[in-house]
Protein backbone atom coordinates (compact mmCIF):
# COMPACT_ATOMS: atom_id res chain seq x y z
CA UNK A 1 0.00 0.00 0.00
CA UNK A 2 1.22 3.49 -0.80
CA UNK A 3 2.13 5.19 2.46
CA UNK A 4 -1.22 6.48 3.61
CA UNK A 5 -1.28 7.71 7.20
CA UNK A 6 -3.73 5.88 9.42
CA UNK A 7 -5.72 9.11 9.73
CA UNK A 8 -5.97 9.42 5.94
CA UNK A 9 -7.09 5.81 5.71
CA UNK A 10 -9.79 6.40 8.33
CA UNK A 11 -11.06 9.43 6.41
CA UNK A 12 -11.14 7.43 3.21
CA UNK A 13 -13.02 4.55 4.87
CA UNK A 14 -15.39 6.99 6.52
CA UNK A 15 -16.24 8.39 3.12
CA UNK A 16 -16.71 5.00 1.40
CA UNK A 17 -18.79 3.53 4.24
CA UNK A 18 -20.83 6.76 4.64
CA UNK A 19 -20.15 6.72 8.37
CA UNK A 20 -19.19 9.98 10.00
CA UNK A 21 -16.68 9.45 12.81
CA UNK A 22 -16.84 11.70 15.86
CA UNK A 23 -13.62 13.64 16.33
CA UNK A 24 -13.15 12.38 19.91
CA UNK A 25 -12.84 8.73 18.81
CA UNK A 26 -10.98 9.38 15.55
CA UNK A 27 -7.49 8.69 16.81
CA UNK A 28 -8.53 5.57 18.73
CA UNK A 29 -10.43 4.22 15.73
CA UNK A 30 -7.55 4.94 13.33
CA UNK A 31 -5.10 3.13 15.63
CA UNK A 32 -7.30 0.08 16.15
CA UNK A 33 -7.89 -0.29 12.39
CA UNK A 34 -4.16 0.08 11.77
CA UNK A 35 -3.43 -2.58 14.41
CA UNK A 36 -5.87 -4.98 12.81
CA UNK A 37 -4.38 -4.49 9.36
CA UNK A 38 -0.95 -5.25 10.79
CA UNK A 39 -2.35 -8.29 12.58
CA UNK A 40 -3.70 -9.67 9.28
CA UNK A 41 -0.13 -9.86 7.96
CA UNK A 42 0.28 -13.11 9.99
CA UNK A 43 -1.29 -14.70 6.91
CA UNK A 44 1.60 -13.53 4.71
CA UNK A 45 3.86 -16.26 6.06
CA UNK A 46 1.57 -18.93 4.65
CA UNK A 47 2.02 -20.06 1.05
CA UNK A 48 -1.44 -20.46 -0.52
CA UNK A 49 -0.30 -20.91 -4.11
CA UNK A 50 -2.71 -23.28 -5.87
CA UNK A 51 -5.24 -23.34 -3.00
CA UNK A 52 -8.83 -22.59 -4.03
CA UNK A 53 -10.61 -19.91 -2.01
CA UNK A 54 -13.93 -20.92 -0.42
CA UNK A 55 -16.68 -18.43 0.30
CA UNK A 56 -19.30 -20.64 1.91
CA UNK A 57 -19.13 -23.97 3.80
CA UNK A 58 -21.71 -25.41 1.40
CA UNK A 59 -18.89 -25.65 -1.14
CA UNK A 60 -17.30 -28.26 1.13
CA UNK A 61 -20.13 -30.71 1.56
CA UNK A 62 -23.07 -29.82 -0.65
CA UNK A 63 -22.69 -31.85 -3.81
CA UNK A 64 -26.00 -30.87 -5.38
CA UNK A 65 -26.94 -27.35 -6.40
CA UNK A 66 -28.46 -25.08 -3.83
CA UNK A 67 -32.22 -25.14 -3.59
CA UNK A 68 -33.57 -22.07 -5.26
CA UNK A 69 -37.31 -21.59 -4.95
CA UNK A 70 -39.47 -20.60 -7.83
CA UNK A 71 -39.37 -16.93 -8.67
CA UNK A 72 -42.94 -16.28 -7.54
CA UNK A 73 -44.27 -13.78 -5.05
CA UNK A 74 -45.20 -15.77 -1.94
CA UNK A 75 -46.22 -12.91 0.29
CA UNK A 76 -46.72 -9.19 -0.04
CA UNK A 77 -49.32 -6.45 0.26
CA UNK A 78 -47.90 -5.23 3.53
CA UNK A 79 -47.59 -1.56 2.62
CA UNK A 80 -49.05 -0.45 5.95
CA UNK A 81 -46.68 -2.58 8.01
CA UNK A 82 -43.69 -1.38 6.04
CA UNK A 83 -44.67 2.30 6.21
CA UNK A 84 -44.99 2.00 9.98
CA UNK A 85 -41.21 1.82 10.17
CA UNK A 86 -40.60 5.35 8.95
CA UNK A 87 -41.59 8.71 10.37
CA UNK A 88 -40.92 10.35 7.04
CA UNK A 89 -43.83 9.72 4.71
CA UNK A 90 -46.44 11.39 2.57
CA UNK A 91 -49.40 9.31 1.47
CA UNK A 92 -47.82 5.95 0.53
CA UNK A 93 -44.39 7.43 -0.19
CA UNK A 94 -41.26 7.58 1.95
CA UNK A 95 -39.77 11.07 1.77
CA UNK A 96 -36.10 12.11 1.62
CA UNK A 97 -34.35 15.50 1.32
CA UNK A 98 -34.63 16.99 -2.14
CA UNK A 99 -32.14 15.36 -4.52
CA UNK A 100 -32.87 17.32 -7.72
CA UNK A 101 -32.69 21.09 -7.83
CA UNK B 1 -44.54 -23.03 42.25
CA UNK B 2 -40.78 -22.63 42.48
CA UNK B 3 -40.39 -26.30 41.65
CA UNK B 4 -41.48 -25.45 38.09
CA UNK B 5 -38.51 -23.11 37.84
CA UNK B 6 -36.04 -25.92 38.34
CA UNK B 7 -37.65 -28.17 35.75
CA UNK B 8 -35.82 -28.76 32.50
CA UNK B 9 -37.45 -28.25 29.13
CA UNK B 10 -37.84 -32.01 28.87
CA UNK B 11 -39.48 -32.23 32.30
CA UNK B 12 -41.82 -29.34 31.47
CA UNK B 13 -42.80 -31.12 28.27
CA UNK B 14 -43.54 -34.38 30.10
CA UNK B 15 -45.38 -32.62 32.91
CA UNK B 16 -47.61 -30.77 30.47
CA UNK B 17 -48.31 -33.97 28.56
CA UNK B 18 -49.26 -35.70 31.85
CA UNK B 19 -51.35 -32.70 32.97
CA UNK B 20 -49.27 -32.32 36.17
CA UNK B 21 -49.34 -28.54 35.73
CA UNK B 22 -50.56 -26.01 33.19
CA UNK B 23 -48.80 -23.72 30.77
CA UNK B 24 -50.25 -20.80 32.69
CA UNK B 25 -48.60 -22.03 35.90
CA UNK B 26 -45.26 -22.23 34.12
CA UNK B 27 -45.82 -18.75 32.73
CA UNK B 28 -46.65 -17.30 36.17
CA UNK B 29 -43.52 -18.90 37.61
CA UNK B 30 -41.33 -17.30 34.99
CA UNK B 31 -43.14 -13.97 35.16
CA UNK B 32 -42.38 -13.90 38.86
CA UNK B 33 -38.72 -14.74 38.39
CA UNK B 34 -38.34 -12.22 35.54
CA UNK B 35 -39.74 -9.50 37.78
CA UNK B 36 -37.11 -10.34 40.40
CA UNK B 37 -34.27 -10.34 37.89
CA UNK B 38 -34.16 -6.87 36.32
CA UNK B 39 -30.57 -6.53 37.58
CA UNK B 40 -29.36 -9.04 34.96
CA UNK B 41 -30.63 -6.78 32.13
CA UNK B 42 -31.15 -9.93 30.07
CA UNK B 43 -34.29 -8.85 28.24
CA UNK B 44 -34.53 -5.84 25.94
CA UNK B 45 -38.26 -6.26 25.36
CA UNK B 46 -40.62 -8.27 27.54
CA UNK B 47 -43.75 -9.70 25.92
CA UNK B 48 -45.48 -10.95 29.05
CA UNK B 49 -48.97 -9.90 27.90
CA UNK B 50 -48.55 -11.88 24.70
CA UNK B 51 -47.02 -14.77 26.66
CA UNK B 52 -49.95 -14.86 29.08
CA UNK B 53 -52.42 -15.21 26.20
CA UNK B 54 -50.30 -17.80 24.46
CA UNK B 55 -50.09 -19.84 27.67
CA UNK B 56 -53.87 -19.72 28.18
CA UNK B 57 -54.47 -20.67 24.54
CA UNK B 58 -52.04 -23.55 24.92
CA UNK B 59 -53.85 -24.82 28.00
CA UNK B 60 -57.12 -24.78 26.03
CA UNK B 61 -55.49 -26.78 23.23
CA UNK B 62 -54.10 -29.32 25.66
CA UNK B 63 -57.48 -29.65 27.40
CA UNK B 64 -58.98 -30.54 24.04
CA UNK B 65 -56.15 -32.97 23.34
CA UNK B 66 -54.91 -30.78 20.52
CA UNK B 67 -51.38 -29.89 21.60
CA UNK B 68 -49.47 -28.55 18.60
CA UNK B 69 -46.24 -30.28 19.64
CA UNK B 70 -44.52 -31.57 22.77
CA UNK B 71 -43.18 -28.04 23.28
CA UNK B 72 -46.68 -26.53 23.24
CA UNK B 73 -47.07 -24.14 26.17
CA UNK B 74 -43.40 -23.98 27.16
CA UNK B 75 -41.84 -20.50 27.45
CA UNK B 76 -38.89 -19.43 25.34
CA UNK B 77 -36.56 -16.41 25.28
CA UNK B 78 -35.50 -15.11 21.87
CA UNK B 79 -32.29 -13.30 21.03
CA UNK B 80 -33.24 -9.88 19.69
CA UNK B 81 -31.71 -10.67 16.29
CA UNK B 82 -34.65 -12.91 15.24
CA UNK B 83 -37.36 -10.90 13.50
CA UNK B 84 -40.67 -11.23 15.29
CA UNK B 85 -43.65 -9.83 13.41
CA UNK B 86 -45.25 -6.98 15.32
CA UNK B 87 -42.74 -7.25 18.19
CA UNK B 88 -39.91 -4.73 18.35
CA UNK B 89 -36.62 -6.23 17.13
CA UNK B 90 -33.64 -4.02 17.90
CA UNK B 91 -30.49 -6.10 17.28
CA UNK B 92 -29.40 -4.33 20.50
CA UNK B 93 -28.82 -1.18 18.48
CA UNK B 94 -30.01 2.41 18.55
CA UNK B 95 -30.36 2.06 14.76
CA UNK B 96 -33.25 -0.41 15.13
CA UNK B 97 -34.50 0.68 18.57
CA UNK B 98 -37.96 1.42 17.10
CA UNK B 99 -38.06 -1.25 14.41
CA UNK B 100 -41.19 -3.41 14.20
CA UNK B 101 -40.61 -6.23 11.70
CA UNK B 102 -43.31 -6.72 9.06
CA UNK B 103 -42.53 -10.47 8.94
CA UNK B 104 -41.46 -13.36 11.16
CA UNK B 105 -38.23 -15.38 11.09
CA UNK B 106 -38.76 -18.98 9.96
CA UNK B 107 -37.47 -20.43 13.24
CA UNK B 108 -39.63 -18.31 15.54
CA UNK B 109 -42.60 -18.88 13.23
CA UNK B 110 -42.07 -22.62 13.61
CA UNK B 111 -41.49 -22.65 17.37
CA UNK B 112 -44.21 -20.18 18.30
CA UNK B 113 -46.90 -20.44 15.64
CA UNK B 114 -46.54 -24.08 14.61
CA UNK B 115 -45.21 -25.70 17.81
CA UNK B 116 -47.07 -23.50 20.32
CA UNK B 117 -44.17 -22.20 22.39
CA UNK B 118 -44.73 -19.12 24.56
CA UNK B 119 -42.57 -16.07 23.87
CA UNK B 120 -41.35 -14.37 27.08
CA UNK B 121 -39.43 -11.61 25.34
CA UNK B 122 -36.50 -10.50 23.24
CA UNK B 123 -33.07 -11.00 24.75
CA UNK B 124 -30.16 -8.61 25.02
CA UNK B 125 -26.99 -9.19 23.00
CA UNK B 126 -23.95 -7.39 21.65
CA UNK B 127 -24.92 -4.71 19.13
CA UNK B 128 -25.57 -6.38 15.74
CA UNK B 129 -24.10 -9.58 17.32
CA UNK B 130 -20.63 -8.07 17.13
CA UNK B 131 -18.85 -8.79 20.37
CA UNK B 132 -18.03 -11.50 22.86
CA UNK B 133 -18.76 -9.60 26.05
CA UNK B 134 -22.32 -8.25 25.81
CA UNK B 135 -20.94 -4.84 26.71
CA UNK B 136 -21.56 -3.39 23.22
CA UNK B 137 -25.37 -3.45 23.53
CA UNK B 138 -27.09 -0.09 23.12
CA UNK B 139 -29.34 -1.27 25.96
CA UNK B 140 -26.46 -1.59 28.46
CA UNK B 141 -24.46 -4.70 29.35
CA UNK B 142 -26.00 -7.97 30.50
CA UNK B 143 -24.77 -9.05 33.92
CA UNK B 144 -23.85 -12.69 34.42
CA UNK B 145 -26.01 -14.62 36.90
CA UNK B 146 -22.71 -15.94 38.31
CA UNK B 147 -21.13 -13.69 40.91
CA UNK B 148 -17.78 -15.37 41.51
CA UNK B 149 -16.25 -15.83 44.93
CA UNK B 150 -15.79 -12.09 45.27
CA UNK B 151 -19.47 -11.36 44.57
CA UNK B 152 -18.76 -9.06 41.61
CA UNK B 153 -20.40 -8.36 38.25
CA UNK B 154 -19.04 -10.64 35.53
CA UNK B 155 -19.69 -10.59 31.79
CA UNK B 156 -21.95 -13.38 30.50
CA UNK B 157 -19.98 -13.46 27.23
CA UNK B 158 -21.51 -12.71 23.88
CA UNK B 159 -22.95 -12.04 21.55
CA UNK B 160 -25.87 -14.20 22.81
CA UNK B 161 -25.21 -13.01 26.38
CA UNK B 162 -28.83 -12.20 27.19
CA UNK B 163 -29.87 -15.68 26.07
CA UNK B 164 -27.14 -17.26 28.21
CA UNK B 165 -27.93 -15.14 31.27
CA UNK B 166 -31.66 -15.85 30.93
CA UNK B 167 -31.18 -19.61 30.80
CA UNK B 168 -28.50 -19.73 33.51
CA UNK B 169 -30.39 -17.18 35.61
CA UNK B 170 -33.64 -19.20 35.46
CA UNK B 171 -35.63 -16.45 33.77
CA UNK B 172 -36.21 -18.61 30.69
CA UNK B 173 -36.18 -22.40 30.50
CA UNK B 174 -34.45 -22.21 27.11
CA UNK B 175 -33.42 -19.56 24.62
CA UNK B 176 -32.48 -19.03 21.00
CA UNK B 177 -29.04 -17.77 20.09
CA UNK B 178 -27.02 -17.21 16.95
CA UNK B 179 -23.36 -18.02 16.44
CA UNK B 180 -21.09 -16.38 13.85
CA UNK B 181 -17.74 -16.94 15.58
CA UNK B 182 -18.69 -18.40 18.95
CA UNK B 183 -21.68 -16.28 19.96
CA UNK B 184 -23.66 -19.25 21.30
CA UNK B 185 -20.80 -21.37 22.68
CA UNK B 186 -18.71 -18.71 24.41
CA UNK B 187 -21.58 -17.24 26.50
CA UNK B 188 -22.84 -20.78 27.16
CA UNK B 189 -19.36 -21.60 28.47
CA UNK B 190 -19.21 -18.50 30.69
CA UNK B 191 -22.63 -19.14 32.21
CA UNK B 192 -22.50 -22.93 32.62
CA UNK B 193 -25.18 -23.94 30.13
CA UNK B 194 -25.29 -26.04 26.96
CA UNK B 195 -25.05 -24.22 23.64
CA UNK B 196 -25.00 -25.75 20.16
CA UNK B 197 -23.94 -24.19 16.88
CA UNK B 198 -25.29 -26.69 14.36
CA UNK B 199 -23.80 -27.50 10.95
CA UNK B 200 -23.98 -24.53 8.58
CA UNK B 201 -27.24 -24.94 6.68
CA UNK B 202 -29.06 -27.12 9.23
CA UNK B 203 -31.24 -24.29 10.56
CA UNK B 204 -32.91 -21.63 8.44
CA UNK B 205 -31.38 -18.16 8.62
CA UNK B 206 -34.49 -16.53 7.08
CA UNK B 207 -35.55 -13.57 9.19
CA UNK B 208 -32.42 -13.55 11.33
CA UNK B 209 -30.67 -10.21 10.86
CA UNK B 210 -27.57 -10.98 8.80
CA UNK B 211 -24.09 -10.34 10.20
CA UNK B 212 -21.76 -12.59 8.14
CA UNK B 213 -23.91 -14.79 5.95
CA UNK B 214 -21.39 -17.58 5.32
CA UNK B 215 -20.77 -17.99 9.07
CA UNK B 216 -24.08 -17.21 10.84
CA UNK B 217 -26.04 -20.12 12.32
CA UNK B 218 -29.00 -20.29 14.69
CA UNK B 219 -28.87 -22.64 17.65
CA UNK B 220 -30.42 -23.63 20.99
CA UNK B 221 -29.20 -22.62 24.47
CA UNK B 222 -30.44 -24.78 27.34
CA UNK B 223 -29.65 -26.08 30.83
CA UNK B 224 -29.09 -29.70 29.79
CA UNK B 225 -27.88 -31.67 26.78
CA UNK B 226 -31.21 -33.46 26.47
CA UNK B 227 -33.05 -30.10 26.40
CA UNK B 228 -30.68 -28.87 23.72
CA UNK B 229 -31.33 -31.93 21.56
CA UNK B 230 -35.07 -31.49 22.05
CA UNK B 231 -35.07 -27.83 21.02
CA UNK B 232 -32.80 -28.40 18.00
CA UNK B 233 -35.17 -31.15 16.85
CA UNK B 234 -37.81 -28.42 16.52
CA UNK B 235 -35.46 -25.81 15.01
CA UNK B 236 -34.04 -27.90 12.18
CA UNK B 237 -36.53 -28.22 9.33
CA UNK B 238 -36.42 -27.59 5.61
CA UNK B 239 -37.14 -23.99 4.67
CA UNK B 240 -37.18 -22.92 1.04
CA UNK B 241 -36.89 -19.28 2.09
CA UNK B 242 -33.18 -19.80 2.84
CA UNK B 243 -31.25 -20.98 -0.21
CA UNK B 244 -28.32 -22.10 1.98
CA UNK B 245 -30.53 -24.39 4.05
CA UNK B 246 -29.94 -28.09 3.43
CA UNK B 247 -32.88 -30.38 2.69
CA UNK B 248 -33.60 -33.61 4.57
CA UNK B 249 -30.94 -33.33 7.27
CA UNK B 250 -33.17 -32.77 10.29
CA UNK B 251 -34.11 -35.58 12.64
CA UNK B 252 -35.11 -36.38 16.21
CA UNK B 253 -31.92 -35.58 18.09
CA UNK B 254 -33.23 -36.99 21.38
CA UNK B 255 -33.24 -40.58 20.08
CA UNK B 256 -29.61 -41.58 20.53
CA UNK B 257 -28.62 -39.81 23.74
CA UNK B 258 -27.70 -42.94 25.68
CA UNK B 259 -25.94 -45.10 23.12
CA UNK B 260 -22.63 -46.63 24.19
CA UNK B 261 -19.62 -44.72 22.91
CA UNK B 262 -17.25 -47.63 23.40
CA UNK B 263 -14.53 -47.49 20.78
CA UNK B 264 -15.47 -43.97 19.67
CA UNK B 265 -12.41 -41.99 18.63
CA UNK B 266 -11.95 -38.60 20.27
CA UNK B 267 -9.40 -36.22 18.76
CA UNK B 268 -7.35 -33.84 20.89
CA UNK B 269 -5.78 -31.20 18.62
CA UNK B 270 -2.29 -30.40 19.86
CA UNK B 271 -2.49 -26.84 18.50
CA UNK B 272 -5.16 -26.03 21.11
CA UNK B 273 -2.59 -26.27 23.90
CA UNK B 274 -2.27 -22.51 23.54
CA UNK B 275 -0.05 -20.41 25.77
CA UNK B 276 -3.18 -18.37 26.49
CA UNK B 277 -4.88 -21.40 28.04
CA UNK B 278 -5.70 -21.00 31.72
CA UNK B 279 -4.48 -23.82 34.02
CA UNK B 280 -7.93 -24.59 35.38
CA UNK B 281 -9.34 -24.85 31.85
CA UNK B 282 -6.51 -27.20 30.95
CA UNK B 283 -7.45 -29.38 33.93
CA UNK B 284 -11.10 -29.32 32.86
CA UNK B 285 -10.09 -30.44 29.38
CA UNK B 286 -8.04 -33.29 30.83
CA UNK B 287 -10.83 -34.26 33.21
CA UNK B 288 -13.19 -34.59 30.23
CA UNK B 289 -10.67 -36.79 28.42
CA UNK B 290 -10.54 -39.05 31.50
CA UNK B 291 -14.34 -39.26 31.61
CA UNK B 292 -14.46 -40.22 27.94
CA UNK B 293 -11.77 -42.84 28.46
CA UNK B 294 -13.77 -44.30 31.35
CA UNK B 295 -16.75 -44.52 28.98
CA UNK B 296 -14.67 -46.61 26.60
CA UNK B 297 -13.72 -43.96 24.08
CA UNK B 298 -10.26 -43.79 22.62
CA UNK B 299 -8.31 -40.53 22.99
CA UNK B 300 -6.12 -39.71 19.99
CA UNK B 301 -3.83 -36.73 19.55
CA UNK B 302 -4.43 -35.03 16.22
CA UNK B 303 -3.16 -31.97 14.40
CA UNK B 304 -5.16 -29.07 12.95
CA UNK B 305 -2.10 -27.31 11.53
CA UNK B 306 -3.74 -24.06 10.40
CA UNK B 307 -5.40 -23.26 13.74
CA UNK B 308 -3.25 -20.20 14.44
CA UNK B 309 -4.57 -18.49 11.31
CA UNK B 310 -8.25 -18.94 12.13
CA UNK B 311 -8.70 -15.75 14.13
CA UNK B 312 -7.18 -13.31 11.59
CA UNK B 313 -9.02 -15.16 8.77
CA UNK B 314 -12.26 -14.74 10.70
CA UNK B 315 -11.59 -11.04 11.25
CA UNK B 316 -11.03 -10.54 7.53
CA UNK B 317 -14.01 -12.56 6.31
CA UNK B 318 -16.70 -11.68 8.87
CA UNK B 319 -16.27 -7.88 8.71
CA UNK B 320 -16.11 -8.04 4.91
CA UNK B 321 -19.45 -9.82 4.77
CA UNK B 322 -20.81 -7.51 7.48
CA UNK B 323 -19.77 -4.36 5.61
CA UNK B 324 -21.79 -5.58 2.66
CA UNK B 325 -24.79 -6.79 4.71
CA UNK B 326 -24.90 -3.57 6.72
CA UNK B 327 -24.78 -1.29 3.67
CA UNK B 328 -28.60 -1.49 3.68
CA UNK B 329 -28.85 0.55 6.89
CA UNK B 330 -29.29 4.08 5.62
CA UNK B 331 -32.12 5.37 7.79
CA UNK B 332 -34.50 5.73 4.87
CA UNK B 333 -37.09 2.93 4.79
CA UNK B 334 -36.62 1.71 8.35
CA UNK B 335 -34.24 2.29 11.24
CA UNK B 336 -33.74 5.60 12.99
CA UNK B 337 -33.07 8.51 10.64
CA UNK B 338 -30.91 11.47 11.62
CA UNK B 339 -31.52 14.87 10.13
CA UNK B 340 -29.33 16.12 7.32
CA UNK B 341 -29.39 18.83 4.66
CA UNK B 342 -28.81 16.43 1.78
CA UNK B 343 -29.57 12.77 1.23
CA UNK B 344 -25.90 11.92 1.71
CA UNK B 345 -25.87 13.83 5.00
CA UNK B 346 -28.84 11.76 6.14
CA UNK B 347 -26.96 8.54 5.36
CA UNK B 348 -23.76 9.66 7.07
CA UNK B 349 -25.43 10.99 10.17
CA UNK B 350 -27.85 8.08 10.51
CA UNK B 351 -24.96 5.61 10.28
CA UNK B 352 -22.96 7.68 12.75
CA UNK B 353 -25.76 7.98 15.31
CA UNK B 354 -27.16 4.48 14.72
CA UNK B 355 -24.17 2.38 15.67
CA UNK B 356 -21.52 2.37 18.35
CA UNK B 357 -17.79 1.97 17.94
CA UNK B 358 -17.39 -1.81 17.46
CA UNK B 359 -19.89 -2.07 14.60
CA UNK B 360 -18.32 0.94 12.87
CA UNK B 361 -14.84 -0.54 13.25
CA UNK B 362 -15.92 -3.81 11.69
CA UNK B 363 -17.70 -2.16 8.77
CA UNK B 364 -14.56 -0.13 8.10
CA UNK B 365 -12.20 -3.09 8.37
CA UNK B 366 -14.46 -5.08 6.06
CA UNK B 367 -14.61 -2.23 3.59
CA UNK B 368 -10.82 -1.94 3.73
CA UNK B 369 -10.43 -5.62 2.82
CA UNK B 370 -12.89 -5.33 -0.05
CA UNK B 371 -11.19 -2.29 -1.61
CA UNK B 372 -9.60 -3.10 -4.95
CA UNK B 373 -6.08 -2.47 -3.65
CA UNK B 374 -6.57 -4.81 -0.66
CA UNK B 375 -8.88 -7.42 -2.15
CA UNK B 376 -6.00 -9.91 -2.19
CA UNK B 377 -6.36 -9.97 1.64
CA UNK B 378 -9.91 -11.22 1.31
CA UNK B 379 -8.99 -13.85 -1.27
CA UNK B 380 -6.01 -14.96 0.82
CA UNK B 381 -8.30 -15.34 3.84
CA UNK B 382 -10.77 -17.38 1.75
CA UNK B 383 -7.91 -19.67 0.68
CA UNK B 384 -6.74 -20.14 4.27
CA UNK B 385 -10.36 -20.81 5.20
CA UNK B 386 -10.21 -23.73 2.79
CA UNK B 387 -7.02 -25.00 4.49
CA UNK B 388 -8.66 -24.72 7.93
CA UNK B 389 -11.70 -26.65 6.69
CA UNK B 390 -9.48 -29.31 5.10
CA UNK B 391 -7.70 -29.72 8.46
CA UNK B 392 -11.05 -30.77 9.94
CA UNK B 393 -12.04 -32.93 6.98
CA UNK B 394 -8.73 -34.77 7.30
CA UNK B 395 -9.09 -35.11 11.06
CA UNK B 396 -12.53 -36.72 10.71
CA UNK B 397 -10.94 -39.46 8.61
CA UNK B 398 -9.22 -40.52 11.86
CA UNK B 399 -11.54 -39.43 14.70
CA UNK B 400 -15.30 -39.10 15.27
CA UNK B 401 -15.39 -36.07 17.56
CA UNK B 402 -12.85 -33.38 18.45
CA UNK B 403 -12.61 -32.25 22.07
CA UNK B 404 -11.22 -28.81 23.01
CA UNK B 405 -11.81 -26.11 25.59
CA UNK B 406 -14.53 -23.60 24.57
CA UNK B 407 -12.62 -20.56 25.83
CA UNK B 408 -9.04 -20.01 27.00
CA UNK B 409 -10.15 -18.48 30.32
CA UNK B 410 -13.18 -18.19 32.59
CA UNK B 411 -15.47 -15.13 32.40
CA UNK B 412 -13.94 -11.69 32.96
CA UNK B 413 -15.12 -9.15 35.50
CA UNK B 414 -17.25 -6.46 33.90
CA UNK B 415 -14.90 -3.70 35.01
CA UNK B 416 -11.75 -5.56 33.97
CA UNK B 417 -12.49 -5.85 30.26
CA UNK B 418 -9.44 -5.32 28.03
CA UNK B 419 -9.68 -2.15 25.94
CA UNK B 420 -7.68 -3.47 22.99
CA UNK B 421 -10.16 -5.01 20.50
CA UNK B 422 -7.71 -7.70 19.37
CA UNK B 423 -7.21 -8.82 22.99
CA UNK B 424 -11.00 -9.22 23.29
CA UNK B 425 -11.12 -11.19 20.01
CA UNK B 426 -8.79 -13.81 21.49
CA UNK B 427 -11.58 -15.13 23.71
CA UNK B 428 -13.00 -16.63 20.48
CA UNK B 429 -9.78 -18.38 19.53
CA UNK B 430 -11.23 -21.91 19.97
CA UNK B 431 -14.69 -21.21 18.58
CA UNK B 432 -14.13 -19.47 15.22
CA UNK B 433 -12.62 -22.49 13.39
CA UNK B 434 -15.96 -24.37 13.49
CA UNK B 435 -17.74 -21.42 11.84
CA UNK B 436 -15.10 -21.11 9.13
CA UNK B 437 -15.42 -24.83 8.32
CA UNK B 438 -19.19 -24.93 8.86
CA UNK B 439 -19.00 -27.92 11.23
CA UNK B 440 -21.25 -28.33 14.29
CA UNK B 441 -19.83 -27.47 17.72
CA UNK B 442 -21.28 -27.63 21.21
CA UNK B 443 -20.22 -26.14 24.53
CA UNK B 444 -21.07 -27.72 27.88
CA UNK B 445 -20.01 -27.04 31.48
CA UNK B 446 -17.67 -29.51 33.17
CA UNK B 447 -16.45 -28.00 36.42
CA UNK B 448 -16.48 -24.97 38.69
CA UNK B 449 -13.38 -22.79 39.05
CA UNK B 450 -11.73 -21.79 42.31
CA UNK B 451 -13.43 -18.47 41.75
CA UNK B 452 -16.82 -20.23 41.59
CA UNK B 453 -17.38 -19.72 37.85
CA UNK B 454 -18.28 -22.42 35.32
CA UNK B 455 -15.57 -23.98 33.14
CA UNK B 456 -16.59 -25.60 29.87
CA UNK B 457 -15.40 -27.74 26.99
CA UNK B 458 -16.30 -27.83 23.31
CA UNK B 459 -17.17 -30.84 21.18
CA UNK B 460 -16.72 -30.38 17.43
CA UNK B 461 -18.29 -32.92 15.10
CA UNK B 462 -18.21 -33.74 11.43
CA UNK B 463 -20.93 -32.24 9.22
CA UNK B 464 -24.45 -33.25 10.33
CA UNK B 465 -23.29 -35.43 13.25
CA UNK B 466 -25.29 -33.48 15.85
CA UNK B 467 -26.88 -36.74 17.08
CA UNK B 468 -23.52 -38.28 17.91
CA UNK B 469 -22.39 -35.05 19.60
CA UNK B 470 -25.48 -35.00 21.82
CA UNK B 471 -24.89 -38.69 22.61
CA UNK B 472 -21.32 -37.99 23.76
CA UNK B 473 -22.29 -34.79 25.61
CA UNK B 474 -25.18 -36.49 27.38
CA UNK B 475 -22.96 -39.31 28.66
CA UNK B 476 -20.37 -36.79 29.86
CA UNK B 477 -23.08 -34.79 31.62
CA UNK B 478 -24.31 -37.90 33.42
CA UNK B 479 -20.79 -38.78 34.55
CA UNK B 480 -20.12 -35.31 35.96
CA UNK B 481 -23.23 -35.33 38.09
CA UNK B 482 -22.71 -31.67 38.98
CA UNK B 483 -25.56 -29.20 38.88
CA UNK B 484 -24.51 -25.88 37.41
CA UNK B 485 -26.93 -23.59 39.18
CA UNK B 486 -25.89 -19.93 39.03
CA UNK B 487 -25.85 -17.70 42.10
CA UNK B 488 -28.79 -15.74 40.73
CA UNK B 489 -30.82 -18.91 40.05
CA UNK B 490 -30.11 -20.11 43.60
CA UNK B 491 -31.52 -16.85 44.96
CA UNK B 492 -34.73 -17.45 43.00
CA UNK B 493 -35.16 -21.06 44.04
CA UNK B 494 -35.01 -20.54 47.84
Amino acid sequence: MINKTKEDLLNELSSITQIEIDSDIKSKMATSIDNMINWFSILDKLDTEGIEPIFNPLELFQSTLINLREDKIAEGNMQDLILKNTQHKEDVFITVPKVIE
Amino acid sequence: MTNLLTKTLTELSKGLNNKEFSSNEIFLTYENSINKSKNLNAYITLTLDIAKNQALESDKRREQGQAKSNLDGIPLGIKDIYLTKGIKTTNASHFLSNFIPPYESSITNKLINEDGMVVLGKLNMDEFAMGSTNTTSYFKPVISPWKGKDNQDYIPGGSSGGSAAAVAGYIAPAALGTDTGGSIRQPAAFTGIVGMKPTYGLCSRYGIIAFASSLDQAGPMTRTVEDNALLLTHMAFYDNKDSTQIKNQSKDYTKELNKSIKGLKIGIPKEYYSDKLDKEILKTWQKTQDILKSLGAEIIEISLPHTEYALPVYYIISPSEASSNLARYDGIRYGNRSNGETLEDVYKKSRKDGWQEEVKRRIMIGTYNLMEENYHNFIKAAKVRNLIAKDFINAYKIVDIILTPTTPTEATKLNEMPTDPIAVYYSDIFTVPANLAGIPALSMPISISQNNLPLSIQLMGNYFTESLMYNVANLIEKEIGLNFISDHAKSLIV
